[in-house]
């Protein structure tokens, strides 16, 4: 008997090991996406897990579009109001509803507010009309509960493709990532704490059509039909709103692939339902935004953090006045978040900068790794104001840079390395303690040949234009803010 | 799939429970539990034929106690009809439709297994009908005998007088069996995920589509599918044996080292071992084995051969792959003396790889084609200009294929040489030994060929 014991504990010790590391390999295989990436979905949710329990008054949730448009920074800033957005990239009804339920054992919203992109077809040949990996997406990241079960379940009943053991060991779904592991895979524990955008994901490009024209209402009455499996989960989110006494707001952020009938379609579910719609689309509330599409949208799909800004302050008003939300005495959860927002703002704004002695200013921050590089010529263009501005970016030597001469230049916290020559150049260094690995090589034409490198983590970043290259590295967020070059004016 | 399923081993760990909390004289009705439980939660299709033959040949075997002489034979005669006319309609019914009649298939009812419990209930009643043992007059523990869930899908073909015993006696746990039951479990994995499973996916874009493919690219999925036929039968094999160990049972082997064999003669004494002696005792011998001059021994060679062929599929290409077998050990035995013994292995191995790519392909036809284009097309860049990665594996997992058969090659030489792995790792002290398996059970985990993406492969042996 005691030798069966003894064995049964050192079963119970193995089998106890072994769990802990197939736990930590599929941490490792699950894809991560901090603040590195586009849609930092890992950020979002995790995040929300983070905040401290009942001070949610407003939920968002929705597609990429929803994550790119509904700003809580900017609605607490504006009007005190304390949201979260829960919104992902291709967030089907099915994993709004689901995340809605899960939100609610956490937190008391007041508000819920609904983009309906998904509500319409967006992938016919998909069950659940969003792709299968941004589905796993939204739920790689939510704690097992029954919630979770649920979920999971309702997912693999729709979809044939995804079995249950997938979710419940994720190497079935992810071991096959063995071969692509990243850096980002194994810090996940030192990205976990960016957090602070609440859900939101800034965009900066200004690339919207130039001639959008919003829709009046009115201008039809055709009616778009809307997925069956995707509105069952729509009655079900604003049944639970009904339950919990929360509000629910149906909108459509700006984007092309919206019209006048899927407007029709939904304002006629808003209207039956008792339920408010908010369209971004329709002339009245796009002319009150002042949103100019060309300006205001990244692509033809999401708003940018400028177009953010205008549509959240109108929804924060309009939810104070409405709603009787924000204005309260505050909350330091979005408070001490500002002053990262405001630096992910002059990160987007960068890049609108045509003046190079701004632009030079403008970069001079801690928080930059800064990597230059001349390729040929680089003095042809280089004016007194100029080499001040580099001067003052902690350059000693750019005033003796000599023409058709190598150069290259790195700012890390406040120090700087740099070297200029009539040989081709290179340095190797790092950054963000050690993490970061990069290469410069200059060559400014006359000995040291015609070519201009700056690779980071491996990975080309210059634009390697005649010139003097510049490459912006955010230590903060670990990625490449901007990659210019000046030749007499900055360009991308 | 069903052997490397989740379900499986959850089933697994609940009829362990109950065999060992019963007391030892009605552990076995434990085990008939879980056979039931196991053909319902997993197949239930064709239950009824399955139970059908068994109380038949139960009832047979019941008779033939009572028999002599020309009734006995009737018997017999009658009993072996009944059990094989399932198999023979349900394995060969849609071949004889189409090729014979010139209609269109049909979906048949299949149990679970029918090709192996045939054989096993063949050689019951033949055993029987010899009086090498008396009947089994419980049938409740003669159906737990021929339905064990270990060995119902894929054998290994198991005997009577070795297996029943101790289905019947009960056994208690025992840790040493339980451990090495654990590691052929894992071995099994690794067999079939890492090695099985990866080299089909470059098997199957080359035999799915064969006219584009020729020269080295033959070349290659040949050697590749040889090696996933005995990667995956084995893997079956070593997953029954440790299913089974875990109840105290041992299963014979079925396997031993087959492509270490000098000849195409050994090759079968190496290769499913349970078939080639079942084959033996009652097809060969019978025949009259090598009693009866050379010609005839050819011929119940042959015979033996063909059968073998038919039990692994009807068609003509079956056929064909078990008469090239047998003409293999007819040319052996002719041309003995001109056996050069250095090569033999070589050339042994290379003649079963011919075998196999008849036996892989769509069609003999096809097959032919294949072998034809083998020694036609020569295109030896594509081992050096990267189009080798085009056939479904990237270069890592390539590599991880090569890897994970040299380890294949490298336990079957240990064995060969009469070293046990299994019994080496357990000599080790306990720190190295978990290292092994949680390194073992992670690698398996992150470099096996499974889930979503992947087109997941059946055991190749549990479709005859």
């Amino acid at each position: 008997m005691k030798k069966h014991i003894r064995f049964a504990v050192k079963s119970i010790l193995f089998v106890g090991i072994l769990a802990v590391l197939v736990n930590l390999t599929n941490k490792i295989l699950t894809p991560k996406y901090y603040m590195d990436s586009l849609w930092p979905t890992t950020s979002t949710y995790e995040g929300f897990y983070d905040m401290e329990e009942n001070t949610v008054d407003v939920l968002f949730l929705g597609s990429s579009h929803a994550a790119s448009c509904f700003n809580p920074q900017v609605m607490y800033n504006a009007f005190g109001i304390q949201s979260y957005n829960l919104a992902c990239e291709h967030q089907n009804l099915l994993t709004s509803y689901y995340w809605l339920m899960e939100a609610l054992r956490f937190q008391t919203p007041k508000v819920v507010i609904l983009d309906t992109y998904t509500l319409f077809t967006v992938n016919k040949y998909e069950p659940l009309n969003t792709a299968e990996n941004c589905t796993r997406k939204a739920f790689d990241n939510m704690k097992w509960s029954k919630i979770k079960w649920e979920a999971v379940h309702d997912i693999c009943n729709y979809d044939e493709k995804q079995t249950l053991s997938s979710y419940y060991f994720p190497n079935v779904r992810y071991h096959t990532r063995w071969a692509e592991l990243q850096e980002e895979d194994f810090r996940f524990s030192s990205d976990k704490k960016h957090y602070e955008l609440k859900g939101y994901t800034p965009l900066d490009r200004k690339g919207g059509y130039a001639i959008f024209e919003p829709f009046r209402e009115g201008d039809t009455t055709d009616c778009s039909k809307m997925v069956p499996l995707m509105e069952q989960y729509l009655n079900r989110i604003a049944e639970v709103c009904r339950e919990k006494n929360i509000e629910l707001v149906l909108v459509k952020t700006p984007a092309a692939a919206h019209n006048i009938s899927k407007y029709n379609a939904i304002k006629k579910y808003a209207d039956e339902n008792g339920v408010e719609y908010w369209d971004f689309n329709e002339a009245k509330l796009y002319n009150d935004c002042e949103i100019v599409f060309s300006e205001d949208l990244h692509d033809d799909m999401h708003v940018n953090i400028w177009g953010s800004e205008k549509i959240s302050v109108y929804i924060a008003d309009k939810l104070c006045r409405e709603f009787d939300i924000g204005q309260g005495k505050g909350s330091e959860q979005w408070a001490q978040s500002n002053e990262y927002y405001q630096d992910v703002l002059s990160d987007c704004e960068l890049k609108y900068i045509s003046d190079v002695c701004e632009y030079l200013a403008a970069i001079k921050k801690d928080r930059y790794t800064i990597l230059v590089s001349v390729l040929g010529d680089g003095t042809d263009f280089m004016t007194d104001d100029v080499r001040t501005a580099f001067m003052a970016l902690h350059s000693d030597i750019m005033m003796q840079y000599e023409q058709r001469g190598s150069y290259y230049l790195v700012v890390h916290e406040g120090s700087s390395h740099e070297a200029a020559s009539m040989d081709k150049l290179s340095y190797l260094g790092s950054t963000c303690n050690n993490l970061v690995d990069y290469e410069i090589i200059s060559g400014g034409g006359e000995k040291g040949g015609y070519v201009c490198s700056i690779k980071v983590n491996g990975e080309e970043c210059a634009t390697a234009r005649q010139g003097i290259n510049i490459v912006v590295y955010s230590n903060e967020n670990m990625k490449v803010v901007d990659s210019v070059c000046y030749n007499g004016e900055i360009v991308r | 799939m069903i052997y490397i399923s989740v379900e499986l081993y959850l089933f697994l760990c609940l009829v362990l429970f109950f065999y060992y909390l019963v007391p030892l004289k009605y552990r076995w009705t434990m085990l008939l539990a879980g056979n039931i439980l196991f053909y319902f939660a997993f197949y239930k299709t064709g239950w009824w034929i399955f139970l059908g033959t068994i109380i038949i040949s139960w009832f047979i075997t019941m008779l033939l106690k009572r028999f002599s002489g020309i009734g006995k034979n009737l018997i017999l005669f009658m009993g072996i009809l009944l059990v094989v006319i399932p198999w023979f309609f349900i394995k060969n019914g849609n071949f004889i439709r189409q090729a014979l009649m010139g209609k269109t298939s049909v979906s048949w009812i299949i149990p679970l297994g029918i090709s192996f419990y045939t054989l096993q209930i063949i050689a019951y009643m033949v055993d029987v009908y010899r009086g090498e043992y008396e009947p089994q007059r419980n049938l409740a523990k003669y159906a737990m005998f021929i339905s064990f869930f270990p060995h119902i899908i894929q054998g290994p073909i198991p005997r009577y007088e070795q297996l029943m015993p101790q289905l019947i006696r009960g056994n208690r746990f025992d840790e040493e069996k339980a451990i090495r039951a654990i590691y052929l479990i894992i071995y099994g994995f690794f067999l079939k995920l890492v090695i099985a499973d990866k080299a089909a996916v470059i098997v199957n874009m080359v035999f799915d589509n064969y006219p584009a493919y020729s020269g080295c690219y033959i070349w290659i999925a040949s050697f590749l599918y040889s090696i996933q036929l005995y990667a995956d039968f084995l893997a079956c094999t070593t997953l029954a044996q440790g299913m089974a160990l875990l109840f105290g049972i041992e299963l014979a082997d079925n396997f031993k080292q087959p492509y270490f064999a000098e000849s195409v003669k050994d090759f079968w004494r190496r290769w499913h071992i349970s078939l080639s002696s079942w084959l033996r005792d009652y097809v060969y011998i019978p025949l009259g084995g090598n009693r009866k001059g050379v010609l005839i021994k050819y011929l119940n060679l042959v015979i033996t051969f063909i059968i073998s062929g038919l039990w692994h599929g009807a068609g003509i290409k079956f056929i064909a792959w078990g008469a090239l077998h047998a003409f293999y050990q007819i040319g052996e035995k002719v041309f003995e003396k001109l056996k050069y013994k250095k090569l033999s292995k070589l050339i042994t191995f290379l003649m079963i790889n011919f075998a196999w790519i008849i036996f892989r392909a769509e069609s003999l036809k096809s097959g032919l084609s294949m072998i034809k284009h083998m020694f036609t097309d020569w295109n030896p860049w594509i081992l050096f200009n990267n189009r080798l990665f085009t056939l479904g594996l990237a270069w890592k997992e390539f590599i991880v294929l090569l890897l994970a058969i040299g380890m294949l090659f490298l336990i079957d030489k240990k064995h060969e040489d009469g070293i046990c792995i299994s019994e080496q790792i357990r000599k080790l002290k306990l720190p190295i030994r978990w290292l092994i398996c949680m390194g073992a059970i992670i690698g398996i985990m992150l470099l096996g060929t499974y889930g979503y993406g992947f087109n997941a492969q059946d055991f190749i042996y549990g479709g005859f």
